[in-house]
């Protein structure tokens, strides 16, 4: 018999107690049920946190490998790559052997593309981080840009026909720089062929010049058949400048004074028509060798040599095999 | 190629991974995983570099007979796994470490076939054979799981070499979760990270203090620290690289090291380095009267296993018979020494111990030993250059060196203490370290490129 149900026993005192017992239980329970469903929603909200938090890492971290390597293997530089005449057995060959990944391996680290800034941008980082206080080695890729590609032009001009007489125009004075603008040549709309909208081109002139053969300018194209050194007529020529050779004297600029474009003598002559590079075109600048070009008229001055051996990242020790 | 590669690390990692998710299943991932691997090894090497795996075929028999002997013989289970341990190490010397034989003997191979992470390779397929003769697992006797695992690559350079026993369940069934994904892309970015930045700095002091005409004094202490510490940074970086290509695969794997401690004083700094290795001599070893001679028989096992030159064979004998005395003293006393006490002595002890591995005879870590006491008028040159370089690096060496330093460990726990205050805190907490690895690595991707195109 529940306590209820025995009337004749219990007293007013028995179930007012009993209600007051029930009620503080019954909060309890709420307040355990309260809590209980608290502590779970705590928990799930503990697990979304972390799953959060991972997401989180996984798209920072991967964003970065996702796009270096997208950059390294979009952006690259396809200009010197020849076609791949190998037959099919040929290239099995290669693949047996090892070669064909080491071809691609190879093709990839000497093709990365923004060579010139990530050189830069590794020797600010050094620099910021005091691995090395020299920013000597920087490359002036606007001026290295300007100089070695064929396709740097300026807007403004227009192209003009060049003959073989370097002599000056009627009415100039002996020495004085002339600018001839020539006329557009060529449009397209390919990604890969620069629009030629005009180019400018500097002759310097001297009274006293009358060319022999071995004292001609050097004229070299890119992209010229090795020997082919004519600097005559091209109406698809792009030149930038002519720049005297070492038997003459400079006319537009004073001769003790270094200048950012003293390193480049040459003309630059593009025919679309050719694809070889010449046999006299430049060294192709190396961030060890533009690294020179002064950026004040101060005699440039370099670090001595360090004392060390390079060091190869890449050796792995014996136990890593 | 190598973890650290531009190549591997920017378009065949993330693609390798990225075609994982093109199915569910294990059977698909591991797949894709064997033909990664194939790819891996074999890269820039001969095909026949991959018949190594052949030997896959050899350790999957030698395992059943194993397993099969042990009900009815064991002497001859114990001849199986011997004749195991012997296929296996001609793996180790005859592929891994076959520069050591010299050009007359004809038994130097063209490095074309030799491929990558063959002593790793072999040491974990020998681990298996041994765990199912000990009882730690069963046979595998499906053909397709075994040779996902013989073949991982994430496990044959530096590590993990992993167990069977512990790896066996997720070879059948495994998932690429989100914390699994996040662990794995930290500890490749961690690691990839230490091989980039750190380790060219500190071999470039350890070349200039120790392999210079006149390294002496100070400067060839400092140069082998340096050297210690390029070591150290190489093998965990290529241990967090492949453990976290192992986790961005599915695999849940410990890392192959742990933090520097000299609580058991030299035993506690060995068992520090290639832990997979360490646990696997213990299990060999056992705890028996002929404990302190298995000691000293697997410590030379174990140096041979990095290099069989004569000069690691001696110290892997000196590191095995202290490392037997200790294990005489007993453990326990070791451990009421005070810790700055066991720091210092386990530090000059491991310094003299391990220095030799660094020179290729013992003429050579005689110069270089008595050059520690012996200054002339060069060396003091050689000494400013090295000081010119820890100089040029000392921020790298202060982050890097705090990293595996109690240091490192204080900030870890202030670190997630902080994170667990609250979800906010957590998510600040680890958005931040995130971050922090993004920027280094991507710093690490510039260098790398820079270096890369310069070469």
């Amino acid at each position: 018999m529940g306590r209820f149900e025995d009337h004749n026993n219990v007293t007013d005192a028995d179930e007012i107690n009993y209600f007051l017992n029930n009620a503080a239980n019954a909060d309890d329970a709420e307040n355990a049920a309260a809590a209980a469903e608290e502590k779970r929603l705590g928990n799930i909200s503990e697990e979304d946190t972390k799953a959060h938090s991972d997401a989180l890492t996984i798209i920072i971290i991967a964003f970065v490998i996702l796009f270096f390597g997208s950059v390294f293997t979009t952006l690259t530089n396809h200009q010197d790559m020849t076609e791949d005449t190998d037959n099919a057995s040929a290239r099995f060959g290669k693949f047996v052997e090892g070669s064909y990944f080491a071809d691609i391996e190879k093709k990839f680290n000497t093709q990365l593309p923004l060579q010139d800034e990530f050189h830069n941008a590794s020797i600010l980082i050094k620099y910021c981080f005091g691995i090395d206080n020299s920013t000597d080695d920087l490359i002036d890729i606007e001026s290295k840009r300007l100089a070695d590609d064929p396709y740097s032009i300026s807007q403004t001009n227009q192209y003009i026909p060049v003959n073989n007489n370097t002599s000056s125009e009627e009415g100039d004075d002996d020495g004085e720089v002339t600018k001839k603008t020539l006329p557009e040549v060529v449009t397209t709309s390919n990604n890969k062929n620069k629009k030629i909208s005009g180019i400018t081109l500097t002759t310097v002139t001297n009274e006293n010049q009358m060319f022999d053969e071995e004292d001609k300018p050097m004229s070299v194209d890119r992209n010229a058949p090795p020997g082919n050194h004519d600097a005559g007529f091209n109406p698809y020529a792009n030149s930038t400048e002519t720049q005297p050779t070492e038997t003459q004297t400079p006319i537009t600029q004073p001769s003790d004074q270094p200048t950012e474009t003293a390193s480049h003598t040459q003309i630059y002559f593009t025919d679309p028509n050719r694809t070889q590079p010449s046999e006299t075109e430049p060294v192709q600048s190396e961030p060890e060798q533009s690294g020179q070009i002064p950026q004040n008229t101060d005699p440039v001055t370099t670090d001595p040599p360090a004392t060390t051996k390079s060091t190869n990242m890449f050796i792995i020790p014996a136990q890593g095999r | 190629m190598t973890y650290s590669s531009l190549i591997f690390a920017s378009v065949i990692l993330p693609l390798s991974v990225l075609f994982l998710f093109f199915d569910r299943s294990s059977e698909y991932k591991n797949l894709c995983l064997c033909i990664t691997s194939f790819l891996f090894v074999t890269w820039g090497h001969h095909l026949l570099a991959g018949a190594l795996f052949v030997t896959l075929i050899v350790d999957y028999l030698f395992a059943l007979a194993v397993e099969g002997s042990l009900k009815r013989d064991k002497s001859r289970a114990v001849t199986f796994l011997i004749l195991d341990l012997l296929v296996n190490a001609a793996v180790l010397v005859f592929i891994a470490h076959n520069d050591v034989f010299p050009e007359e003997s004809g038994l130097l191979i063209n490095k074309m076939f030799l491929p990558v992470g063959a002593a790793f390779y072999a040491l974990k397929n020998f681990a298996y054979v041994y765990d199912v003769y000990s009882g730690r697992c069963k046979a595998e006797r499906s053909p397709f799981y075994f040779i996902t695992f013989g073949m991982s690559y994430p496990f044959m350079l530096a590590g993990p070499a992993v167990r069977y026993s512990e790896i066996a369940p997720q070879l059948r069934e495994r998932k690429l979760t989100a914390a699994l994904m996040s662990r794995g892309v930290k500890s490749f970015a961690l690691g990839f990270i230490k091989s980039v930045i750190a380790v060219p700095a500190f071999n470039s002091i350890a070349e200039a203090g120790i392999y210079a005409e006149h390294a002496a004094g100070l400067g060839s202490v400092i140069g082998m620290l340096a050297k210690f510490s390029a070591v150290w940074f190489t093998f965990t970086g290529m241990s967090d690289m492949g453990t976290g290509i192992a986790c961005m695969n599915g695999f849940d794997v410990p890392l192959n090291y742990t933090r520097l401690n000299s609580k058991l004083m030299l035993g506690g700094a060995v068992r520090c380095y290639n832990t997979s290795m360490i646990e696997l001599f213990k299990d060999i070893r056992g705890d028996s009267a002929a404990t302190p001679v298995w000691t000293v028989v697997l410590a030379v096992c174990g140096a041979a296993f990095y290099s069989p030159k004569p000069m690691s064979l001696i110290v892997g004998l000196i590191t095995g018979i202290i490392l037997a005395g200790e294990y005489l003293f007993a453990y326990d006393r070791i451990e009421r020494i005070p810790s700055p006490v066991k720091a210092i002595v386990t530090a000059v002890i491991g310094f003299f111990l391990f220095s030799p591995l660094a020179f290729n005879d013992f003429p050579e870590w005689l110069f270089w030993i008595t050059g520690i006491a012996v200054s002339n008028e060069n060396s003091s040159e050689t000494n400013a250059a090295v000081f010119e370089l820890v100089k040029n690096n000392m921020l790298i060496i202060i982050i890097f060196l705090a990293a595996v330093s109690p240091i490192g460990e204080l900030v870890k726990n202030a670190a997630d203490k902080l994170s667990q205050r609250s979800a906010g805190h957590y998510t600040a907490v680890k958005v931040t370290e995130a971050v922090l690895t993004a920027a280094a690595l991507a710093i690490s991707f510039i260098l790398l490129a820079a270096n890369t195109a310069a070469v």
